[in-house]
């Protein structure tokens, strides 16, 4: 039988004999030489591993492991990436809720405080990590909005800075650029840049009234306050050339009464107001106007002149204690708050404007027509317009976004 | 770390399993890999716990010394962490890879020691001693044969230890090495007859070592 296999095959069997697998007993003695051989092999002393030896061979190892670089360098590196992404998420989620409304503590910061360089960082990575076009332009709206802003709350501090408004400026134009036509012509769009522009019209004008006064009080009345010149004044010659051109476009064709109201300029004012025109304005598109607005010529003259307005009956003239100069919050269409009510005095102008975008401001022309109603009808400000207190007035701080 | 891991764990270091063949504690050695793979310390050290005696039996029988073996074997178990990033698993048993880090780490070792292992060999196989089974206890003699088995082919010592150090079936050690169980069969009746010539023929030997192949 054994002839059937090879010799390979017979050995191999013999062996299992002797030495079977998986058994450690120590086999007889054979006659075959190849199986003592084997057998031979198989006693082959082997020292035993002491439990030191055991654990100084595995520390060995061990260290190796840690001082790899890279079974631990791949993970971590995957890990981070991980890391990176759910930041990049927490960036944009933390940044969609900025823009949405939600304001963080950087959020009201202003140019020379820390956390303003953290409020544009952020701001500048919404716009890096938005893709949709209309997305960016809605960002860039508001953001041109917060500089207008700040502009204005610098202003305030008596510290006006012009270039914020020029980013405010192109922020707008900006934002033009980057929407598409049906964001372009969409209410909402429209509304809020009119917002920002009324805003940085509106701080203009005060840099102008409020700048103008204390360094040049000399200054020479305002000649370009003409009645068409609805175009605002500028609160540096760049910034304002655009946006007053466009300003005085739309105004008069699209102008609402309630706009009207607060729009007014009093000849008081004048003299600090340096608006100038710019032929090339851009924004005429931008500044349309809701449809409904009705075209408003006398934008530019008080109605009410001196104190006629002056539904607080603060004599005219007269500094409203509640109103110093220095912080009118709006644009001064009442000097000295003649045109306003106690404690509303600063938003007077911010009121108007709130009230060309439809927020509270119907009782600014509570007085009745549409333009001259702002000061003779105890306008906006006198008839406990929503918009002044709330802006001017409530605040203090004159903060002139009146929605 | 699963549960059954944690048990085989527990065992091996109880000394509950006396054996550190991976299939009596039943561990997933892939899965251990992975976790290796992935930087899991632990998984290291129970493939560590698992292997650490078979390799260390293999170097006992190859190398010399007991600290030549237990340096070596540490040495194995380095180049374990260190490749397995690399490593990829195959149909092959893990072990089949730390056999190979092995016997590469033995050529290592003789390449930098064959003309003093050469002269040691020399000495011993001058002095003519019969190796007859009486005798092979006796440490010369079984320096003889450790010598002698170096002499063959890589693959052929590492069946013969395999086989008989490690008391491999033939079909185990056909899965450890790629190979078909015939081919393991015909390796094995090679090496033994090749390792018959070298202790019975110093002779024979002699020539081996000085390249004279046959």
């Amino acid at each position: 039988m054994s002839e059937l296999f090879s010799r390979e095959e017979q050995l191999a069997r013999r062996l299992d004999q002797v030495l079977p697998p998986g058994e450690t007993s120590r086999p007889p003695r054979t006659n075959d030489p190849l199986v003592n051989l084997a057998t031979q092999v198989s006693a082959l002393p082997t020292a035993e591993l002491s439990e030191a030896a055991l654990q100084r061979m595995e520390a060995r190892m061990l260290n190796a492991f840690d001082a790899l670089p890279r079974p631990r360098g791949q993970k971590p590196a995957r890990r981070w990436a991980e890391m990176a992404s759910r930041w990049a998420i927490a960036a944009s989620l933390i940044l969609a809720l900025l823009t949405a409304g939600l304001i963080p503590a950087s959020a009201s910061s202003l140019p020379g405080n820390p956390l303003y360089l953290v409020k544009r960082t952020l701001e500048r990575a919404a716009l890096v990590l938005t893709t949709d076009p209309d997305a960016q332009a809605r960002l860039q709206l508001d953001h041109a909005l917060r500089r207008a802003e700040e502009a204005q709350a610098l202003q305030l501090r008596g510290q006006p800075d012009d270039a914020l408004l020029a980013e405010a400026v192109q922020g707008v134009q900006s934002a033009r650029l980057s929407a598409s036509a049906a964001v372009l012509s969409s209410p909402e769009f429209q509304s809020a840049q009119s917002r920002v522009l009324d805003l940085v019209i509106l701080v203009a004008e005060q840099s102008d009234s409020i700048g103008q006064p204390a360094a040049d009080a000399t200054d020479t009345p305002a000649p370009t306050h003409t009645p068409s010149l609805t175009a605002t004044p500028t609160a540096s010659a760049t910034a304002t050339a655009t946006v007053t051109a466009s300003h005085t476009a739309t105004e008069t064709a699209t102008h609402t009464s309630t706009a009207t109201a607060s729009q007014t300029v009093t000849p008081s004012q004048t003299p600090s107001i340096t608006p100038s025109l710019t032929p090339t304005n851009t924004l005429t598109l931008t500044r349309t106007l809701s449809p409904t607005r009705t075209p408003r010529p006398t934008r530019t003259t008080d109605p009410c002149p001196g104190n006629s307005c002056n539904s607080s009956g603060v004599p005219s003239g007269a500094i409203d204690p509640q109103n110093p100069p220095g912080q009118n919050g709006g644009r001064n269409d009442c000097p000295g708050g003649s045109c306003d009510a106690p404690g509303q005095s600063e938003g007077s102008n911010s009121g108007g404007n709130s009230g060309d975008n439809g927020a509270g401001n119907g009782n600014s022309n509570a007085g009745g027509s549409d333009n001259g109603n702002s000061n003779t009808g105890g306008n906006g400000n006198g008839g406990g317009n929503g918009n002044g207190g709330g802006n001017g007035g409530g605040n203090g701080n004159g903060k002139g976004r009146n929605i | 770390m699963g549960f059954t891991e944690i048990i085989a764990l527990m065992g091996i270091l109880a000394g509950a399993f006396p054996e550190d063949d991976p299939a009596s504690v039943s561990l997933d050695i892939p899965h251990l890999v992975q976790r290796a793979q992935a930087g899991d310390r632990e998984a290291v050290s129970i493939l560590y716990r698992a292997y650490v005696r078979r390799i260390h039996r293999y170097f006992s029988t190859r190398l010399p010394t007991a600290s030549d073996a237990e340096d070596a074997t540490a040495d194995v178990f380095v180049r374990m962490v260190e490749g397995l990033p690399a490593y990829k698993t195959t149909g092959a048993p893990f072990e089949a890879w730390l056999y190979r880090i092995a016997a590469s780490r033995v050529s290592d070792f003789y390449r930098s020691k064959s003309n003093r292992l050469n002269e040691a060999l020399q000495d011993n196989l001058d002095d003519d001693t019969p190796a007859s089974e009486e005798v092979f206890i006796e440490g010369q003699t079984v320096e003889s044969l450790r010598a002698a088995m170096n002499q063959l082919p890589e693959e052929h010592q590492m069946v013969l230890i395999l086989r008989f150090v490690e008391r491999n079936s033939h079909e185990e050690v056909a899965a450890l090495l790629g190979k078909s169980s015939t081919a393991v069969k015909t390796i094995q009746h090679r090496a033994l007859l090749r390792l018959s010539e070298l202790m019975g023929s110093p002779q024979k030997a002699r020539h081996y070592l000085r390249g004279d192949h046959e």
